[in-house]
């Protein structure tokens, strides 16, 4: 259900909090088995808070704008009395959290149920969610093929239907490529938009968060509600927050919207292509433009992940190597041995790259690209060809969002679907702290029935 | 070789992984990391994938000038 209906219904007394929960925890302990998206489901506190909120209603009381909706966590967000996984079997030694994260505390006062913690690629470093500790996450369209990653579980758990909506986090485009595989709307808002504090660190220069959620109306809702300056998060704006659910327009009057070319040609293939199309021509965009020297810039953002990440891991790398995850601990290791130049250069880069961005920025309010070059791949696949091209796969999923988290920029990841193929969503990009565009054209998507996601009920 | 690393050289295109490996065994070191032969291999292999992409980065020229912007702010 919607945020909407949900809240609408919970308000008239047609459901109760208690039911909407025992519901929600039937559907998870029901059919995550077929999707292991849930690394822990938090049933006692879902249940006191759905019992807070009926007290609420009993009460007359004004209710809270997300009262009744459920939802869950990638297992990096610190929970109250729960041990933060991060998908990491090292993190199980852990002492659980003393309080929730800044998000999910806004979440909460705003009367949202926590169903649990769900699954992600061992400290956010993957595209796959294929994690030697906790399982693979089976993708609810596919279960033959990965949910994406780092915030799989996220993704599949709301295509799946087991929560309203999710949290993620996107580094390198780990909220984007997950919504892409899965099919469902994702978020990732200008980097300092929202607070970080209390979410488990992978790149702190490049890390975001954000939601997952089924339509454009639930994202911006989110959104709204989960905004706002943290003095604990070095990196979060001193900004008010700037709400923009009560006057988000669905259409594009006015709106300069381009489709990205170059680059994101040469690395997409033929359905991802075809999903940009299908949303450009839905938006009547007929303007191409390129950005420069995004390979290079992609490259940076590789190389200031494998450092900042590797840096953070050293010290338990000395000594617990063997007991990383196998996927990952390589990459962190070669990392952290990365000369200092790679790492100086590759932040000039960013740099340069910011303006030459702002300016294509200046003369564009929305470039659309695809968010990931090809759709769900199979789990254990090691290789993909991209036009020609013979990949490393888990390197190369995020080839197309890497350049754009690289500079901070706010992207909708919006699901365009075709009947009967493999989801695959398009990145509505827009110049830092305009996220209100990016939800526009979105919501434009969606009015046209061209971005749509519906929900996996078997 | 370990049959990974062959394939990622393979697929790279580069042929050095003795640089990489002697790299990355003296790094280590430096930094008190315990690696295995088996381990160092597929370290150097990383590392050897991070060196091509380091290449494209490297050979960009800026103005002496330029920052590194140590405190990144995004939107300005």
């Amino acid at each position: 259900m919607s945020i909407s209906s949900t809240t609408l219904a919970f308000s008239e007394g047609s459901l109760r909090a208690a039911d909407i929960v025992e519901r929600a925890l039937d559907e998870i302990c029901a059919r995550d088995t077929r999707y292991n998206c849930f690394t822990a489901v938090t049933a006692e506190r879902a249940r006191r808070e759905a019992s807070r909120l009926d007290g609420l209603r009993a009460r007359g009381a004004p209710l809270p704008p997300l009262a009744g909706v459920t939802y869950a966590v990638k297992n990096l967000f610190d929970l109250e009395g729960e041990i933060t996984l991060a998908g990491s079997r090292l993190n199980a030694a852990r002492a659980p959290a003393s309080a929730d994260a800044v998000v999910v505390a806004r979440l909460r006062e705003a009367g949202a149920l926590l169903l649990g913690a769900v699954n992600m690629d061992a400290y956010a470093y993957g595209f796959t969610t294929e994690n030697s500790a906790y399982g693979a996450t089976r993708n609810p369209r596919d279960v033959s093929r990965s949910s994406g990653g780092s915030s799989g579980g996220s993704a599949a758990a709301v295509a799946a239907g087991l929560a309203d909506f999710s949290l993620g986090s996107d580094t390198n485009g780990s909220i984007r490529v997950p919504a892409s595989f899965c099919g469902v709307f994702g978020l990732k808002p200008t980097y300092g938009r929202l607070p970080r504090t209390g979410a488990y660190p992978f790149v702190q220069s490049l890390d975001h968060v954000g939601p997952f959620a089924t339509n454009v109306d639930d994202l911006t809702a989110l959104y709204d509600v989960m905004q706002g300056y943290d003095p604990a998060d070095a990196a979060c704006a001193r900004r008010a927050a700037e709400p923009v659910r009560a006057r988000l327009s669905k259409d594009v009057e006015g709106l300069r919207i381009a489709r990205l070319t170059g680059y994101f040609d040469q690395w997409s293939t033929a359905p991802a292509q075809a999903a940009v199309r299908r949303a450009a021509q839905a938006l009547g965009v007929t303007a191409e433009v390129e950005l420069p020297e995004v390979e290079r810039a992609r490259a940076a953002a590789f190389l200031i992940t494998a450092t900042e990440g590797g840096e953070l891991h050293l010290p338990v790398l000395r000594t617990h190597y063997a007991e990383f995850e196998p996927l990952t601990r390589d990459r962190l290791l070669a990392g952290a041995l990365q000369p200092a130049s790679w790492y100086v250069h590759a932040q000039r880069l960013r740099g340069w790259f910011r303006e030459q961005v702002a300016r294509v920025l200046r003369d564009y309010d929305v470039l659309i690209a695809p968010a990931t070059p090809f759709p769900a791949t199979p789990l254990g696949a090691e290789w993909i060809e991209v036009n020609g091209q013979r990949l490393p796969l888990r390197a190369s999923v995020g080839l197309l969002t890497q350049p754009i988290s690289f500079v901070g920029l706010p992207v909708v990841a919006a699901p365009v679907p075709e009947d009967g193929a493999l989801p695959m969503a398009v990145q509505l990009i827009a110049a830092p702290w305009r996220e209100e565009n990016c939800l526009r054209v979105a919501a434009a998507l969606e009015a046209a029935g061209v971005a749509r996601c519906t929900t996996v009920s078997e | 070789m370990h049959a990974y690393a062959i394939a990622w050289v393979e697929a790279l295109g580069v042929n050095t992984m003795e640089d990489a490996e002697n790299f990355v065994r003296q790094a280590a070191a430096i930094q008190s990391l315990q690696l295995d032969a088996e381990a160092l291999q597929r370290v150097a292999v990383v590392f050897a994938r991070n060196a091509q992409l380091a290449s494209q980065v490297m050979t960009f020229e800026f103005d002496e000038a330029r920052e590194a912007a140590p405190v990144f702010q995004a939107g300005q």
